[in-house]
């Protein structure tokens, strides 16, 4: 490491412990000028996985019967945390990809928090995946006897294809010898297509059922990649004023602008896709009685006071709060919105379930899903994995530019 | 006393050992040749149903129009599969539906007192489709069509992802949510008993039909209003009323061309 280099660490991070590995500079040192308050929040971290750890032994030995999936609501928030925690992932990829493809360098600050973001998300949702089934150890016929009609190959496939990506691009940029540009561009390249072949078939497993009439709509696919947008970009932000406060990085009021421009572009995106779903299943000459009377069920049934809040919260509101440019520039609003779509996007995936769920294919059977202590014990330890890992990359890894 | 040379010995237990050696041989060929009779893990292979013959191809023909809706199909099910009634697990859901109507959405499912003289019923189960959605769904190849027919899963295999349910039009497949507990001496031995973990399903009651025998709902009914027989066979039952009137399936135009006959 050159002197100049090691000074600049040095005055960066007020400690000069670095060690090189794999080519890329580890601050081992970080840990010791760390606060008790870090402490404190490894801590309750580790509590939050080892209470995870617990349910899962206890879902292990007594069944699933202990969350609240039945035959009536199959899937619960452990798929919903897939799709929800894939989608996040995917927010990430598209500031770093468009930093390299379409010359965004105001994102460039945050290229590597970016790439971090998708591989912790990725991450997630792979262990929300594993926790839904009983007999992981099964999934070796995943490899054995693919059955390639099935799109649980593909989702499969590309979840794990896409962390490896995410490694490798993490990797690749936190090294201390930067690549050549064109391989930059390569990677993005290959990064992004990689994105959209996860996200397309994610939104598979629901988009190919024919027996779910509301999953089964060509628009699944899109409207799945641009809610994934929403919730990844928003995430983003909030992780980007979160180390803005709690570390020393900083970054340009400029680039919260852009990303902010940004979220609002996604969120008409999103809604006008939800628009032309909700349209298309009530528009007289096209509604059928199976549609009409499960997509019922959001706007005036049961599942209205989740749909409707969704609408606004991950929608209308904070697409009004960027859409002003006055307010744009606010960072109260930048945040405000941020949360609300992170929030607004994790029910509209909890919607989605139900939108195959709500209503048996065979008649009105008792559907009434609460997810039960041990998945919520599971999931608040899936999020502390990602947020140990956040934290601890925080302190080991060049996360920040250095200009 | 005729006394046995050494030589004649060793040429006995050859014979004898050699028929062993091929008569295992044989059976491990024919468990080779037909797996799809067999659950298959890694370690060993177990049977668990005779191996279906070419020749045959079962189906079911239901009376909606003598069908009193009293569920006793559904129980007779339950107890013959080695089903956990407080799972509930029910292979045979029945539908009650108002006269002229047929709209499964409207439907009850949970209706107490029948027959009423207002109402039909319809029951629904597996409908062994030919082309299955469930089959195509499964990830693993642990579910799949029988040359007579049945759709079979393999218990050993199964990831229990349960996107075979999500696939399915029918509302067959259930999920064991938790390990069963059934009482030693009510456990049917000619069925395996399935873990935690793993989806199930009607299987047209694949132990008895395979040797020749009907399946437990049809032998249930006090109406008579379900038939049960071999498609290929001109004699049978099922097969003259699909030649004789008019018959339909269930939710036809998802073209799962399903094994499930109605008539009334």
């Amino acid at each position: 490491m050159s002197d100049d280099r090691k000074s600049r660490v040095k005055r960066f991070l007020g400690v000069s412990r670095v060690k090189r590995f794999l080519g890329v500079d580890v601050t081992t040192g970080e840990f010791l000028t760390a606060g008790y308050r870090y402490w404190a929040w490894l801590g309750a971290l580790v509590l939050l996985i080892i209470g995870g750890l617990v349910a899962w032994a206890f879902q292990a030995s007594y069944g699933l019967i202990i969350t609240g999936q039945r035959d009536t609501f199959i899937w619960g928030l452990y798929i919903q945390g897939y799709l929800y925690f894939v989608g996040l992932s995917a927010g990430g990829l598209v500031i770093y990809a468009s930093v390299e493809l379409f010359g965004a360098k105001q994102f460039k600050p945050l290229a590597r928090i970016a790439v971090l973001q998708a591989m912790v998300c990725c991450l997630m949702a792979i262990i929300c995946i594993v926790s839904d089934l009983e007999t992981p150890g099964r999934i070796i016929w995943f490899l054995r006897t693919p059955n390639f009609a099935s799109p649980f190959i593909y989702t499969g496939s590309g979840v794990t294809i896409y962390l490896a990506l995410t490694v490798i691009d993490l990797w690749v940029l936190t090294k201390v010898k930067k690549v050549s540009q064109n391989t930059a561009l390569t990677l993005t390249l290959i990064a992004l297509t990689v994105a959209i072949y996860l996200h397309s078939t994610t939104a598979w497993v629901l988009s190919m059922e024919r027996a779910r009439e509301l999953w089964h709509a060509a628009i699944m696919v899109p409207i799945f990649l641009s809610s994934a947008m929403v919730s990844g970009v928003g995430l983003l932000i909030l992780i980007a004023y979160f180390f803005q406060r709690i570390t020393r990085m900083r970054f340009p009021q400029r680039m919260f602008y852009s990303m902010s421009t940004l979220l609002a572009t996604l969120i008409a995106v999103d809604m006008f896709l939800l628009f032309i779903e909700v349209l298309s299943v009530l528009w007289p000459t096209s509604a059928s009685p199976g549609h009409v009377i499960r997509l019922m069920l959001f706007i005036t049934g049961r599942y209205a006071p989740i749909f409707i809040p969704e609408v606004l919260i991950f929608g209308i509101v904070p697409f009004f709060m960027l859409a002003i440019r006055k307010f744009r520039k606010n960072p109260v609003m930048q945040i405000a919105a941020s949360i609300m779509v992170v929030i607004g996007i994790l029910m509209k995936r909890f919607v989605l379930l139900a939108m195959g769920f709500g209503l048996s294919p065979i008649g009105p059977f008792k559907v009434n899903y609460s997810p039960g202590l041990a998945e919520i014990m599971i999931i608040l330890a899936i999020c502390a994995v990602g947020a140990l890992v956040f934290s601890l990359a925080l302190k080991l890894l060049p996360l920040e530019e250095l200009e | 006393m005729a006394s046995i040379s050494r030589r004649e010995a060793i040429k006995i237990i050859g014979v004898g050992a050699g028929a062993l050696v091929a008569g295992n041989l044989a059976w491990v060929v024919k468990a080779l040749a037909s797996d799809e009779a067999t659950i298959r893990t890694l370690e060993k292979t177990v049977w668990y149903a005779p191996p279906p013959s070419s020749n045959t191809k079962y189906a079911m023909v239901i009376d909606v129009k003598a069908c009193i809706g009293c569920r006793r199909c559904a129980y007779a099910c339950v107890n013959e599969n080695n089903i956990d009634p407080n799972t509930g697990i029910r292979y045979i859901q029945l539908l009650e539906l108002e006269k002229g109507k047929s709209e499964l959405e409207l439907a009850d499912p949970y209706y107490e007192k029948a027959p009423k003289k207002d109402k039909w019923y319809l029951p629904i189960q597996c409908m062994q489709c030919e082309n299955a959605p469930c089959v195509k769904a499964c990830p693993v190849q642990a579910t799949w069509s029988d040359p007579d027919g049945i759709v079979v899963i393999d218990y050993n295999k199964c990831i229990g992802c349960r996107n075979c349910m999500a696939a399915c039009p029918y509302g067959a497949r259930h999920f064991n949510w938790k390990e069963p507990e059934l009482e030693k001496q009510n456990v049917n031995k000619d069925v395996p008993v399935r873990s935690t973990g793993v989806v199930e399903k009607c299987t047209f009651c694949i132990h008895r039909v395979r040797e020749g025998k009907t399946t437990k709902c049809t032998e249930a009914c006090p109406v008579g209003a379900r038939k049960f027989g071999n498609l290929y066979d001109p004699e049978s039952s099922v097969r003259k009323i699909l030649e004789g009137q008019h018959v339909f399936r269930l939710k036809e135009e998802m073209g799962t061309e399903p094994l499930i006959y109605y008539v009334g």
